[in-house]
């Protein structure tokens, strides 16, 4: 059995791929990685990460639905934590399943502002196939059965892992223990009030990034309940009645995100809500670093320790 | 994105306002709750709110919902008359620890509508009034005209009602909750159970402290926005908990540390 695929081959794979699944690839357009339904292999972007993240396809806005099962091409592996996290945390509201999804990571690109190997986002797991391009072939593997069954259609022989070589953060820190450091506002409120003065509330860090996930509820024509992602830096969203706003501020709502993804969510499953994408970073038109909060935060811990 | 929430259509049996834009509807049905817990209503092309059952969780015939006009779906609720049907989810959420109350002394302390989701406890403290020591029910409002439920006759040992504004012919005190809080002699292993405006909370608190009562044995009812009611789409958040899966009721040792986060 052969071990690696040929354009025409790869090709095959998609179709059979196709059959299945609505299946979704990144594509370069306008000088923007987007993840777009397949239209075929030119102009794909391979091992490039998108700007915007798998999220609205996964769960659609609006009262649309899904109505056949997804594949998503060539997800970085960060993205590939990132769907298990999220669906985590929705499935038990939308009824979204890990088997209704099919998952091909591929080899990426680490830019700037990536750290996925900090966050535990860079682990060679949680995909049914996996692909490499080398030169003008493949590399496949696959860790499930719903992998092994399209490998075995276009007879090609498991390689159970690549080594794909990838650069690390520069300044590496360590997460262990940040979560309690952003758990006491009141140490570091001062630098919480930076952050927030600095902060425009655009939202964009929410839109972006893949484990985002706040819901608003909205009611169809047919008064039929659907929700539509929501953003904390909005300015209704913590607001009861009266108008009153819980969380005025723009450090009040940054705060929130972070507490968020380091502390409430670990809290309830041990999931961090960050992979270590860095879409955040990129997106953000203030450039708040969470690379620069996190390893912040890292050095005063270990300063409070000597 | 699509989600699964159910809904249940009930019948609107009476309606009665039982204070200034503050309205009792009694509905038909077996609704099954803990007191303490919520519910969501809908209305059909309006939207939802989130509301607490006021009535007695034993009764499996009618249940109560409590209604103040504050915006454009309470004021829906609130217009709709017996025969016409309300949609409802629910219950949610965590209630009172009934449990945790068996053989104390309970101190019962509202401010304005905060009473609503004490009620039904108030139903199981009178009914079994031999698990529980003394109850002290005190309950502040704007005027005596305001405060929800005047017709109800509770049994309880010490019962006593403050007033910002007294009015003749209604016998209350004159003061703020914590005025009243303040002079009465409660005994310090008296588990107080707290509900009304959040502004109150960290006053009452101090006072229940001077009074030697210990922060794990105050338990507040907390209100947040409400839009799932299911734990998924973070609105209710306060700090690391959310109002609607780990309360509304939460120990005030565990809270108070996360309401400015």
């Amino acid at each position: 059995m052969k071990s690696k695929l040929n354009e025409h081959q790869f090709s095959n794979l998609l179709e059979l791929i196709e059959k299945d699944y609505v299946l979704y690839a990144p594509y370069k357009s306008d000088g923007v990685i987007k993840l777009e339904k397949f239209h075929g292999k030119e102009k794909l972007a391979l091992g490039q990460k998108t700007t915007l993240p798998f999220k609205k396809y996964l769960t659609p806005n609006g009262d649309v639905e899904r109505d056949k099962k997804i594949a998503f091409l060539a997800l970085p592996l960060c993205d590939v934590h990132a769907i298990h996290i999220l669906l985590r945390k929705i499935s038990s509201a939308t009824k979204i399943k890990r088997n209704d999804i099919l998952i091909i990571g591929s080899d990426c690109k680490k830019d700037n502002s990536c750290f996925c190997e900090i966050m535990n986002g860079d682990h060679f797991e949680g995909f049914d196939l996996f692909i490499e391009k080398e030169l003008e072939e493949y590399k496949v593997v696959s860790k499930t059965d719903a992998g092994d069954k399209y490998l075995n259609k276009i007879k090609l022989k498991n390689i159970h892992s690549v080594d794909f070589k990838r650069n690390l953060t520069k300044e590496p820190f360590n997460i262990e223990d940040i979560p309690k450091a952003i758990d006491d506002k009141e140490i570091f409120a001062d630098f919480w009030q930076k952050i927030g003065n600095n902060c425009f509330a655009c939202g964009a860090c929410t839109a972006v990034c893949p484990l985002c996930f706040c819901g608003k509820q909205k009611f169809s024509e047919d008064n039929d309940p659907y929700y539509e992602w929501d953003s904390c830096f909005n300015n209704d969203f913590s607001c009861i009645q009266n108008k009153h706003d819980l969380r005025p501020t723009n450090s009040d709502r940054i705060y929130n995100w972070y507490h968020h993804k380091f502390v409430r969510s670990p809290r309830e499953n041990n999931d961090f809500l960050c992979t270590g994408c860095g879409r955040c970073i990129s997106a953000c038109t203030a450039n708040i670093n969470i690379k620069n909060i996190l390893s912040y935060f890292d050095k005063r811990i270990e300063e409070e320790l000597k | 994105m699509k989600i699964e929430l159910t809904y249940k259509e009930y019948l609107i049996k009476s309606k009665q306002e039982i204070a200034p834009e503050t309205y009792l509807i009694k509905l038909k049905g077996d609704f099954i709750f803990e007191p303490g817990q919520f519910l969501q209503v809908y209305v059909d092309n309006i939207g939802e709110a989130t509301f607490a059952p006021c009535s007695d969780s034993e009764d499996h015939k009618n249940f109560e919902i409590c209604v103040r006009t504050v915006g454009n779906t309470t004021r829906a609720v609130a217009e709709l008359n017996p025969g016409e049907k309300l949609k409802i989810r629910g219950p949610y959420g965590k209630g009172w620890p009934i449990g945790k109350l068996i053989g104390q002394n309970i101190a019962i302390i509202s401010g304005g509508i905060g009473l609503i989701p004490l009620r039904p406890l108030l139903y199981q403290l009178q009914k079994y009034p031999k698990e529980f020591k003394n109850i002290y029910l005190l309950s502040g409002c704007r005027t005596p005209h305001h405060l929800p439920f005047k017709e109800d006759k509770w049994r309880f040992k010490y019962q006593k009602i403050t007033a910002e504004k007294t009015i003749p012919g209604f016998e209350s005190e004159r003061g703020m909750i914590t005025e009243l809080v303040e002079k009465v002699d409660l005994p310090k292993d008296t588990r107080v159970l707290i509900c009304g405006p959040e502004i109150m909370f960290q006053p009452l608190c101090d006072i229940l402290n001077d009074k030697k009562i210990s922060d794990k044995n105050i338990y507040i009812s907390f209100e947040r926005r409400m839009e799932c009611g299911i734990g998924f789409c973070q609105h209710c958040s306060i700090g690391k908990f959310l109002v609607c899966k780990d309360g509304p009721v939460f120990r005030w040792d565990e809270i108070k540390k996360e309401l400015n986060k």
